[in-house]
């Protein structure tokens, strides 16, 4: 069927933030779909409130909608732009959930908008645990038994039928949100009544547990006229019990036999009709019982995926552009392949090497809370890495990891819990392969390691191999190594700096002999079809063979761009927003551009964003074998964050050319010493600071800087181990745990602005003229990790005087830095005075969201200047004029999915993503960010107010707008007496564990609305952290900044409720500078 | 291989076989190692791009009598239970790999594919670029090859395959008896333990001769 002329207009909806289970994978595929919608004529509308997304450039899509992806918000979109469909199923959970809210209020008939892709019921039946069992039942396929539970009684009873342990998951909830296995009474409780009011639904599936079962994923493809493919199957290394996103997982599948094959595609391409998805991709999850073969069907998503996203990378094969091309009509025959050009997107992808993800956690930001893996998603971010085999993959992607680890271990990096060590074999955690793999070096056989840890024994035999090629290689001086065996040890996965660390020599030796001995990787391509056809992509890997490189010769100047690797804190898509839009612009001024990265869910790693893809890990063994075949003329390692930035050095010692600012001048800004002499010479003001390598040193530097200070380890990212102390006490605590501090490993101690503004700038600088980019100011004061802090531009409260001082200074450093692209920096204000904080020569986090902000693609043009082109040439509007309105930018946090951990923002950061609003003033942009996080603004009820001494006199102001607007107050002893006096009626609440208190129940039955609690440094106070804890777990609105909170009040009023009094507006439509 | 990696590779699940070569008709030459019978087989060659399911390649009766290329690299990983293999045996009388799986997992496997091919007389040769191989018969059309773990002097072995087939246009591989790999092979040593007794002897030569 060709595609469909009855509609003109196609409405997508994006996934929003980057949270936990949904990440920039739909940015890629939302991309992905725009594009090609695009293309084939159709009007598109895009909403979306994440800023760092490629999908929301204004020059993608018709009309771009940075708004709240909120019913309210879309059903304005919708009755603005009187879309004729709806595609709902690239966006992920967000999207498909407004999209059957939409459809159930009926909006979407009122409008006469259809729904393309998948239809309501067939949404239903694949995330209704009920109907999708019922319909698995009806085509004779096995669900887990199990039933359902809307209190925790009913849950109780159905144990007594299928016993402990159970699995219990929440119905419609995002990534398993709230899910969990319980093993006992108690933990049944807990987990059942806090998936209960996580649910919408109000419902908790009890099932019965497949604890140790082979887990399998089908991507699978279906298509209007009923024909169905698949794409790729994924076998997971962990068993079952531990969630995929949280799964080492490796494609193809490995340990199933062509009959078990056969029965998991019919019964794939069996839901997916059963189900009823009418054009588009699925993700199915199965379990089979290693020792039987049964097989159960765990779920079905009907939309793309996580999963979806990454069989796409694995393979080559486009699932989101072609499903959105089934969306609008199209059939398999008639899409053709992009790759092989020949074959119609009718072939099934089939590939000749190994595909290994792994996840990325960062656990260490959230002290207190459970680090086993279960079934509830706790992954950040995720690795993919592709080899030959399993063993060459799985090292690629245990190096990928950016935790500072070269490989499976064996790189003098490896510890290990002695009391527990067994159990950790056993126990899923993040370190479970470098337990199996000690255990493995320590004698265990392949049968106890897999008996432990649930891990089929193939994937712990090839484990076996690794490591018997690790101790073989330790046994032999590096010297002595000849080129067979120094071929066999990379074949089986080991890095230079493991090969360095077991021969007791350098990276650099090992790289020099193995270059000596000839032993160089070749280039393989990724072509879908295992080479059965000719094909020239650029989508390429590095593996040991004997067999020649798949390498074009090179036309016209190459540049290499550097990815960021996997998604952490303090490293997420807004870098490879950055790399992305600067292989664009080099593309676009001649170059041939390749990138290298590792991370499958970005839009980088698509394979047509650049002219070359290399699918490889960032260190700088596999940067330099990419050079070395390539020749590259330039390398971009300052739009990657830190990940490629801190190989500027290396690289340039190789010889080879880093373009843009110089790895010297990357250093000026750096190292703090040479920093403060440059901001001594030009008289700008710092805080005073100083170095100390132990306590005794640091409590000196203490006394002449004084107290509060902001004390962090010598070299971080994200505020990693930062922490403000306000006494002697509190800074010997901080020197003698959290921070190794050693001479090696020194502290950096800082005065403490308290109370000071912070602001952002990002600017270009090409040598000779600056372009600020944009002035930023935070919500929250200093003390707040800049990531975590919300901020609005054009500032809110600053002078224009303040404003042209900070341009000032950015030009005057930039230069002297001798910045050539992108430079952000950190100042802070306080008293009038202006200090700056950092200078960070390279693109900052904000930078995607300056761009859309003022519709200048500053990323674009830090990479024409990298390339030599300047800023007078590039047409820009003037740097110094005001918008006309407000853009907010607001962190959002993933509290929810750690309990236990301190809710209240501090210097290290700990946010997963971002949000933006856009409006004509600063409370209604705040008011848009706090929607489209979808946390609910409070309109009524009772607002509980403990704040510390310093914010006393401020809380009045804030105290007195809260009642204006119809809220009761609640207070403890102390902030009551302040408004008591100031003449505010307020009821004052008991402390916890007082007998009569009753501020926990008002909280647990939501009589709470907002809670408002400001703590000061780092003192836990005991009542207010079980609060804190207590309002996330009940989803009830809280601050921990007095600025926030201001931020939120006069956003709440602006708002009036769920948005009603916010208007939208199209990045199209935004008045022009 | 030099000493040192054999070593090496010895403490593996994997120890190398005896030195083993592929050739092709059009002179491409492939160098690797045996993983089943020793010998010399002569034949079509084909390619199978199944990432599961060699056991359905291998006892395809419309393969018979040819050497099977797999594109994916690692083959053998679930082992094999000889119910999905019809009549439990295998005419194919080559098979060319990137790497055999020693230590299968699978809860229905019977026996490994390695000890099978050893057991059905299949000559294996692993080790080598089945990607190269692949775009190489891909790029030529009909092509015929050879494996043998006797005659490691390329030349030699691709002027009597050309003498066989010819170099440009190969005869029709219906003329290679599907019965000729039937006899039992000896074993490449270390590679089955029921076989292990027996050292490699006579070289087995499984395709008919006058086939010129």
């Amino acid at each position: 069927m060709p595609k469909r002329t009855d509609i003109k207009s196609i409405l997508i909806i994006g996934s929003g933030p980057i949270v936990i289970g949904q990440a920039c994978e739909f940015d890629y595929s939302g991309a992905q779909a725009c594009k090609v919608l695009k293309a084939e004529g159709y009007k598109v509308i895009l909403v979306n409130s994440n800023p760092a997304t490629i999908m929301t450039d204004p020059e993608l899509v018709d009309r771009t909608y940075v708004e709240p992806i909120t019913p309210e918000f879309v059903e304005k979109i919708i009755a603005k732009e009187r879309p004729d469909a709806l595609l709902a199923t690239i966006g992920g959970q967000t999207g498909l959930n407004t999209a059957v809210a939409l459809a159930k209020e009926g909006v979407l008939d009122k409008y006469g908008v259809e729904l393309i892709g998948c239809d309501i019921q067939a949404i239903e039946r694949g995330e209704d645990r009920k109907l999708f069992n019922e319909c698995m039942e009806s085509i004779g396929l096995e669900t887990a038994r199990c039933g359902y539970a809307y209190a925790v009684a009913d849950a109780e009873n159905l144990v007594g039928e299928l016993g402990f342990p159970v699995v219990l998951r929440p119905s419609f909830t995002l990534g398993g949100a709230g899910g969990g296995i319980a093993h006992d009474m108690e933990e049944l409780r807990e987990i059942v009544s806090q998936g209960l009011e996580l649910s919408p639904a109000n419902e908790v599936l009890v099932e019965e547990s497949v604890l140790g079962w082979k887990e399998i994923e089908m991507e699978v493809m279906r298509d209007s006229a009923g024909n169905s493919i698949t794409i790729c199957s994924i076998e997971n290394f962990d068993a079952m019990g531990v969630h995929t996103g949280d799964s080492i997982t490796v494609a193809p599948a490995q340990t199933l036999s062509a009959a078990e094959y056969a029965r998991v595609r019919d019964a794939s391409h069996a839901i997916v009709a059963a189900v009823g998805v009418a054009a588009g991709g699925s993700n199915i999850q199965l379990a089979i019982h290693p020792e039987n073969g049964r097989i159960i069907i765990i779920e079905m998503n009907p939309r793309v995926s996580r999963s979806s996203a990454l069989a796409s990378k694995a393979t080559g094969f486009p699932i989101a552009k072609v499903s959105a091309k089934l969306a609008v009509g199209y059939t398999f025959d008639e899409i053709p392949n992009d790759i092989t050009q020949i074959a119609s997107a009718a072939f099934e992808p089939t590939i000749d090497y190994c595909v290994v993800k792994a996840p990325r956690f960062a656990f260490e930001k959230f002290e207190g809370t459970d680090t086993t893996l279960t079934t509830r998603m706790k992954a950040v971010g995720e690795v993919m890495s592709i080899g030959r085999t399993f063993e060459e993959a799985f090292a690629k992607a245990m190096r990928s990891l950016e935790d500072g680890r070269a490989g499976l271990g064996a790189d003098g990096k490896d510890k290990f819990d002695e009391e527990r060590f067994a159990d950790l074999v056993g126990l899923p955690t993040q370190d479970r392969a470098l337990y199996m793999a000690e255990a493995l070096r320590r004698g265990w056989s392949v049968e106890q390691v897999s008996k432990a840890s649930f891990v089929d024994p193939w994937f712990v035999a090839r484990m076996a191999d690794m490591i018997a090629v690790e101790r073989g290689i330790a046994e032999l001086p590096l010297a002595e190594i000849d080129a067979d065996t120094m071929f066999i040890a990379k074949r089986f996965g080991l890095s230079d700096p493991q090969i360095a660390h077991l021969t007791n020599s350098s990276e650099a030796d090992v790289r020099q002999h193995r270059k000596a001995l000839g032993v160089v990787p070749t280039v393989k391509t990724v072509d879908t079809c295992a080479a059965a056809f000719a094909t020239d992509t650029e989508y390429k890997y590095k593996c040991y063979e004997k067999g020649t490189s798949e390498t074009t010769p090179k036309t016209r100047k190459r540049a290499l761009i550097l990815g960021a690797g996997p998604n952490r804190i303090g490293q997420g898509i807004e870098f490879d927003y950055c790399c992305v839009h600067a292989s664009y612009a080099l593309h676009d001024i001649g170059y041939e551009t390749i990138m290298v990265n590792c991370n499958p869910e970005t839009v980088s790693t698509d394979y047509d964003t650049s002219d070359k893809l290399y699918f490889e890990p960032l260190t700088f063994e596999d940067v330099m074998d990419i050079i070395d075949v390539e020749e590259p003329d330039g390398v971009v390692v300052t739009l990657g964050g830190q990940t490629p930035l801190k190989l500027a050095r290396s690289l340039e010692a190789a010889g080879v050319n880093v373009m843009g600012t110089t790895p010297e001048a990357i250093d000026l800004a750096e190292d703090r010493d040479r920093f403060s002499a440059i901001l001594d010479e030009l008289g700008i003001t710092y805080p005073q600071a100083g170095m100390a390598s132990s306590f005794k040193e640091a409590s000196r530097v203490a006394e002449t800087i004084g107290f509060p200070l902001l004390v962090r380890p010598s070299y971080v990212l994200g505020g990693r181990g930062m922490a403000i102390v306000y006494d002697a006490s509190q800074l010997e605590k901080y020197t003698a745990d959290a921070t190794k501090i050693s001479p090696d490993h020194p502290v950096y101690l800082d005065r403490f602005l308290e109370g000071a503004i912070e602001v952002d700038v990002d600017a270009l600088c090409d040598g000779e003229m600056v372009y600020v980019g944009g002035v930023l100011e935070h919500i929250e004061m200093a003390g707040i990790h800049s990531g975590d802090s919300a901020c609005c531009m054009p500032p809110f409260s600053l002078s224009e005087a303040i404003v042209s001082q900070l341009r000032l200074i950015t030009r005057r450093l930039a230069l002297r830095l001798g910045v050539v692209g992108l430079i952000n920096i950190q100042f802070a204000i306080k008293d009038t005075i202006i200090y700056v904080i950092e200078a960070n020569p390279r693109a900052s986090r904000t930078v995607p969201f300056v761009s859309k902000a003022t519709g200048v693609a500053l990323a674009k043009c830090g990479a024409r200047i990298m390339a030599g082109e300047k800023i007078a040439d590039m047409n820009l509007p003037d740097d110094e004029k005001r918008l006309s309105y407000y853009c907010v930018k607001e962190a959002v946090m993933p509290f929810g999915r750690f309990p236990g951990t301190d809710v209240v923002l501090g210097p290290e950061m700990r946010s997963t993503g971002e949000v933006m609003g856009i409006a004509p003033n600063f409370p209604a942009a705040y008011a848009k960010t706090q929607l489209a996080i979808s946390y609910k603004l409070p309109e009524a009820g009772k607002v509980f107010l403990s704040v510390c001494d310093r914010d006393k006199r401020h809380i009045v102001a804030i105290a007195r707008d809260v009642v204006r607007m119809g809220f009761t107050l609640l207070a403890t002893a102390g902030t009551a007496r302040t408004l008591q006096a100031a003449g505010i009626p307020v009821e004052e609440v008991k402390k916890v564990h007082e007998t009569d208190s009753t501020i926990v129940n008002e909280i647990m039955s939501g009589e709470v609305s907002l809670m408002i609690n400001t703590p000061l440094g780092n003192l836990t106070l005991d009542d207010g952290y079980y609060l804190r804890s207590l309002a996330v777990r009940h989803g009830i609105s809280h601050v921990t900044t007095l600025a926030g909170a201001q931020a939120l009040i006069a956003g709440m009023e602006a708002a009036s409720g769920a948005g009603a009094g916010l208007e939208i507006k199209a990045l199209q439509d935004l008045p022009g500078l | 291989m030099s000493k040192q990696s054999e070593n090496l590779l010895a403490q593996t699940s994997s120890p190398l076989g005896a030195r083993a070569l592929l050739v092709l008709n059009n002179g491409a030459v492939f160098e690797g190692f045996a993983g089943g019978a020793y010998g010399e087989v002569f034949g079509e060659i084909r390619f199978d791009t199944s990432m599961i399911g060699y056991e359905n390649v291998i006892s395809d009766p419309a393969n018979a009598g040819t050497i099977i290329a797999m594109t994916y690299p690692q083959i053998g990983n679930y082992g094999l239970n000889l119910g999905d293999i019809a009549e439990g045996k295998t005419d194919i009388v080559g098979f060319a790999i990137h790497s055999l799986c020693k230590t299968p997992s699978n809860w229905r496997s019977e026996i490994s594919l390695s000890n099978f091919l050893l057991e059905q007389g299949v000559v294996v040769i692993e080790g080598i670029d089945t990607r190269m191989l692949t775009q190489n018969i891909r790029d030529h059309g009909n092509v015929f090859a050879a494996i043998s773990t006797e005659d490691l002097d390329s030349a030699s072995l691709i002027g009597r395959l050309q003498r066989r087939f010819g170099d440009a246009e190969p005869k029709v591989s219906a003329t290679v008896p599907a019965t000729a790999a039937a006899a039992p092979a000896p074993a490449a040593p270390a590679a089955a333990p029921t076989f292990a007794a027996t050292a490699p002897a006579t070289p087995v030569i499984p395709i008919a001769e006058g086939v010129e």
